[in-house]
This record gives structure tokens, sequence and C-alpha cells, in this order.
């Protein structure tokens, strides 16, 4: 966030829903990509992003430093992510996230990976799934998402390590079971 | 600027080989690149009726004070704690509203589970206790027509809860993810449940669960109403509601109350000879006539309220319950077809019961709570039991109240006289 914006923030904390839409608009995309990546659910992820949003309007006047703005918003993202995901949720018109859907190119091959990972993904604890997707979506260092999450660096390091392994863990394990199933029909 | 992403070892040492790639290669993958535009349009809509935060220059002060350091922070408790000593001793006056060697004041009611800062105001919670308590994994929609209740589950389970043994009586699994389920609907000929991924409507039969027949609904569907022979359909992406001949098994008439697209028509209702639906991407509720299939009025809800969630239509107001974010239900007026309020919940809340023509509702939070049609209020809290999370389908049947408990996981049943008085 550079002193440009930290303008725009510093207007939007004294009242000014223009500059707030202004930043909001720059943000959504990568916040929505970061909930729907983190929940694993379109809607859930709507509904944790428009969370984070009315809450950053409402909350703005207590952030202290404007330079602080994108990791504030992400923090309140996730935080809001926390809380979409301990709901038990059915109710808005729900449009599933496909895996792939991004690139109309990928052979099945590629589908089949992606699904492969997507339910290994699923699997992990939500606090790790976070880590994992600031490091490698959001390309975050362990210090940036230390200060993103409000968490200690040594926190971070082994939720990403106890995430990865287990990551990995169940991508092997459904790898082996796959080759008994090709042995069982071979 | 990911100078100190270390290589990722196993818990043992071994190294998670490979997944950093995979998982960056994954998520750049499946990450959506834009928001919804209704995403945008929503939370502004939010943001446009919320107000900020005043920050009185205490908070600033409190602000500055975080660098005056821990040893000046124990300096002032340790001062804080000396004057209460005194206080307590004798050595200094008491305040002139201290009421001294009186009585003590009365014990205030037992703390009730309301949201407390910054939320709404509700009278104290009364405790009352389910009569009984069946565990459900992972409920998502309750159903009755009365005396039968229905439910589904997010792991794809449909079942029938019997209420004269409280019990599971039957249940069938659904293959298809739960998502895809989305609206609920029983009487004794049929049960019925919306797909929304293959526009279809299935029936059931309603004691063994067996499947029947499926009904095309040609665009995603939602919401279903049964009101005798008659299925009433919300087509969410058709926007129109539908009436389903339930003799025939075939869609009678077409009404059509919206937009075709997103965010159409969500939720239905009776009452009043009409039915009434919630369609979010007019921001109305749209009431039409059982009698006439005519659309009867296009009621314009006003934020923070926004017209997705459930319905409940009683003789003197008709309560939609919001599913955006937004804590409120509005309230309509029948007689004028208007919104004449709305009720902060304090937390999410989706369907309605009535009781003795009096809408309750079960917000997150772990209680149920009752709606006041004339002061715009929630006049009456009930806290059922411990653990109570809130925030689940709520329905009259067999002589009680019935709430899904979704993350404790059960389906309790209350007793009708709580909610009587």
């Amino acid at each position: 966030m550079g002193t440009a914006n930290a303008v725009v923030v510093d207007r939007a904390m004294h009242g000014d829903h223009d500059a707030f839409a202004a930043l909001i608009g720059l943000a959504t995309n990568r916040l929505y990509a970061m909930a729907c990546l983190i929940l694993r659910d379109s809607h859930r992820a709507e509904d944790a992003t428009q969370e984070a949003i009315v809450q950053a309007w409402r909350e703005l006047p207590r952030l202290r430093d404007p330079d602080r703005f994108d990791a504030w918003l992400k923090r309140l993202t996730v935080n809001a992510c926390f809380d979409e995901a301990r709901r038990v949720r059915r109710r808005a018109e729900v449009s599933l996230l496909h895996v792939g859907e991004r690139s109309t190119a990928d052979t099945s091959g590629a589908f089949a990976e992606h699904d492969r990972v997507d339910r290994a993904f699923r699997r992990l604890p939500f606090d790790q799934r976070t880590v994992l997707v600031l490091q490698h979506h959001f390309d975050q260092s362990h210090t940036e998402i230390a200060e993103t999450l409000g968490i200690p660096v040594g926190t971070v390091k082994s939720r990403i390590r106890y995430g990865a392994a287990a990551l990995r863990a169940s991508l092997d394990a459904d790898d082996r079971k796959d080759a008994a199933a090709d042995r069982t029909t071979a | 600027m990911s100078g100190d992403r270390p290589v990722v070892p196993f818990p043992d040492g071994r190294e998670a080989r490979g997944v950093g790639p995979i998982l960056t290669s994954w998520m750049a993958a499946v990450a959506p690149e834009r928001a919804p535009e209704r995403l945008l349009e929503e939370s502004f809509a939010r943001t446009m009726t919320t107000r900020q935060l005043r920050v009185f220059p205490w908070h600033r002060r409190s602000g500055a004070r975080s660098s005056i350091g821990d040893r000046s922070r124990l300096l002032l408790a340790a001062l804080v704690g000396i004057v209460a000593v005194a206080i307590g001793a004798g050595l200094l006056p008491r305040s002139p509203i201290d009421n001294g060697g009186g009585p003590s004041p009365s014990p205030v009611v037992s703390p009730s589970p309301s949201p407390s800062f910054g939320g709404p105001s509700f009278p104290p919670a009364v405790t009352v206790e389910p009569t009984a308590s069946i565990p459900v994994e992972a409920p998502l929609a309750l159903a009755s027509d009365g005396t039968t209740i229905w439910l589904f589950t997010a792991n794809g389970d449909l079942l029938r809860i019997d209420p004269k043994t409280n019990s599971i009586a039957a249940s069938v699994k659904l293959d298809l993810t739960p998502d895809e389920f989305q609206g609920l609907a029983g009487n004794d000929s049929g049960l019925w449940v919306t797909k929304w991924s293959t526009h279809e409507v299935l029936r059931f039969d309603p004691l063994t669960l067996r499947a029947v027949t499926s009904i095309d609904t040609v665009t995603m569907s939602k919401g279903v109403l049964l009101s005798g022979e008659t299925l009433w359909l919300a087509n969410t992406r058709g926007g129109s509601v539908d009436r389903i001949d339930t003799a025939t098994n075939t869609i009678a008439t077409t009404i059509s109350v919206g937009p075709v697209g997103p965010s159409g028509p969500n939720w239905l209702a009776q009452g009043l000879g009409s039915i009434w639906t919630s369609v979010p991407n007019i921001g109305s509720v749209v009431r039409v006539s059982a009698a006439t299939n005519k659309v009867e009025a296009t009621i314009q809800i006003s934020a923070p309220a926004t017209p997705c969630g459930g319905l409940a239509a009683g003789s003197t107001a008709v309560w939609v319950s919001s599913c955006d974010g937004s804590d409120f239900v509005a309230q309509i007026d029948p007689s004028t077809n208007t919104q004449v309020g709305e009720v902060d919940l304090g937390g999410r809340g989706y369907t309605f019961a009535l009781v003795d023509d009096r809408a309750w509702i079960s917000p997150e939070g772990g209680q149920l709570v009752r709606l006041d049609p004339v002061g715009h209020v929630v006049d009456r809290v009930i806290a059922p039991g411990a653990g109570f999370s809130g925030g689940g389908d709520v329905v009259v049947a067999a002589g009680s109240l019935w709430v899904l408990d979704g993350v404790a996981g059960r389906l309790l049943r209350l007793p009708m006289d709580a909610f009587r008085q």
C-alpha cells in the first residue's frame, strides 16, 4: 500500500464513501479469490468477503496505520472465513466452484490432478489452509503472513510445515489407493 | 518477497516433496479471477446503510497508551487497586450513588446469550430444556406438515423423524453433494426436494423415502412449498414461481415474478390466500394470489434487510429474513403490501415458525427469538439448553417446536407451552 493509497484510506477513514469504494473495488477480486481457496465454496466465500468489506467500512476509523490497510483487510477476510467455516449454511443460491473452470484447455489428466489436490486440501485444518493460500497464491513471506494473521512467525512456519506434510501424506495415500485399485482391476 | 520460504519437511524430517509447485499450480487454476458482480453491489449497498464506528478521543489515547509500556500500565493498575482497597476499608468516601449498607441489589435474570456489545438489546433469555434431542450429523434443512418431520443433511442423508418415538424412522442416502439439495417440503402424499444442479424437483415417498419421480424444472430451482395437492416451486434462475400439479407431476402454471437469471426467487411461504416469495435480484418480496395465479404485489425491501431468506406469513405481519450477511429481518404489512419495519436479530436466522400467529426464528448466537410486529423488536428470547448454536431451521410439529442445532449436530424438541407465554 503506497502513500497515494494511504491518502485514499485516510479519506475513507473519515467517512468518504467514494474513497472506500475505490479501495474495495481494487481489492475485492483478490479477497474473494482468497476466500474461495480457503473455504472451497463459492457461496460461503461471497458471504465471507462481503462480511469483511462491511466490517472494514465500519471499523475503518480504528485503523491506526493507513499503510497497513491491505494487510488489515486480508486479516478481516481470513477472520470472516473462520466465522463462515463454523456455520452450517445452505441458504443462498449456490454456484459451485468447478475445478479448472478458468482453463478451458485443460486435459482430463489436469482435471483429475486438480480434483486430487482439491480433495487433499479440503482435509486440512482451516488454519493450515490459510497459511498455504497466503504463501502459494499470494506469494507472501513468513513474516508477511505473520503480520497479516497477527500470529508469530514460528507459528506460521509450523502451520506451513504440518500443512504441507499432511497434504503430501494425503496425496500419497490417494496414490496408493489408486495403485491398489489398478492392481485389482488388472 | 518469499526469500524466507523454507523447504517443507515432514514432521519426521522427510521432505514434503513437490507440494509447493503442486499447490501453486492448483491454486492458480481454481482461484476465480473475478468476484461476482452482485458481491460488490450487495457489499456497497450494505456499507451505504452501515455507520462507521465513531472514534472518541479516549480511543485515540488508548492507542497512544500502548506505547507507554508494561511498567507504566502495572503502576496504573496498582494505583487503581490501592484506591479500591481504600474505599473498601472506609478510608475514602463512597460515591453518593452507592447504596451503602442498604439491601443488595436484586439478582438479575441470568445473562442472556443475546449479542452484547454493539448488538441489539434483547429481553433476558428464558431457559427451556428440550424434551428430546435427536443426534443428526450435519443437519441442513428441516420441513414438516405439522405431523411428520423430514430433514436432509450435509452428508446427503434424507431422514424422516417419528415424533412418537423421537427417533429417525427412515433414512436414505442421496448420492449427490448436499448443496444440490436446496429445498424440502412434505405432506402425507409426497416429500419433495429441489435438485439445483440438474434443474429437477424430486419426489419421494414420505414414509419410506423411496424415490418416486422427478420433474424437470428447466432452470435451477430452490424453495418448495406444499399446499394440498399443489406444489409451489421457486424457480430461482427462471425468475418464476411455478405451480405443480402433484396428481400429474407436471408444471401447471408458471408465474413470472422477476427477471430470468441469478438470484431470482428463493423461498416460499403461504398465508392470507397468497404465496409469498423472496426475490433478491429485484430486492423485493412478491405476493402471488393462490387463487388466480396473478402477482398481487411486488414489495420493495430496503437495506439492511435483503429479501433472500425464509418467510412467514401471519395474519398481521409477513416476515422475510436475509441470507447474505445481514442479521435483519424485514416486516411487511399484508394489508398495505409495504415494508413497515425491520428487526435486528443479532445473528443470522433463516426460517420462521409461527406459534399463535407470532413468528419465531433461531438466529446464530444460541437462542430462539420472538418478533414483535408492533414494536418491531425481539420481545421474547428462549435459550434451549446448554451448547445450542442457533441459526438452524425451525418448524412446529406434533405439538412441539423443533429446531436444528447444526454445530452440535442434533434436532431439538421443545415444549410448545414455552412459546405460548
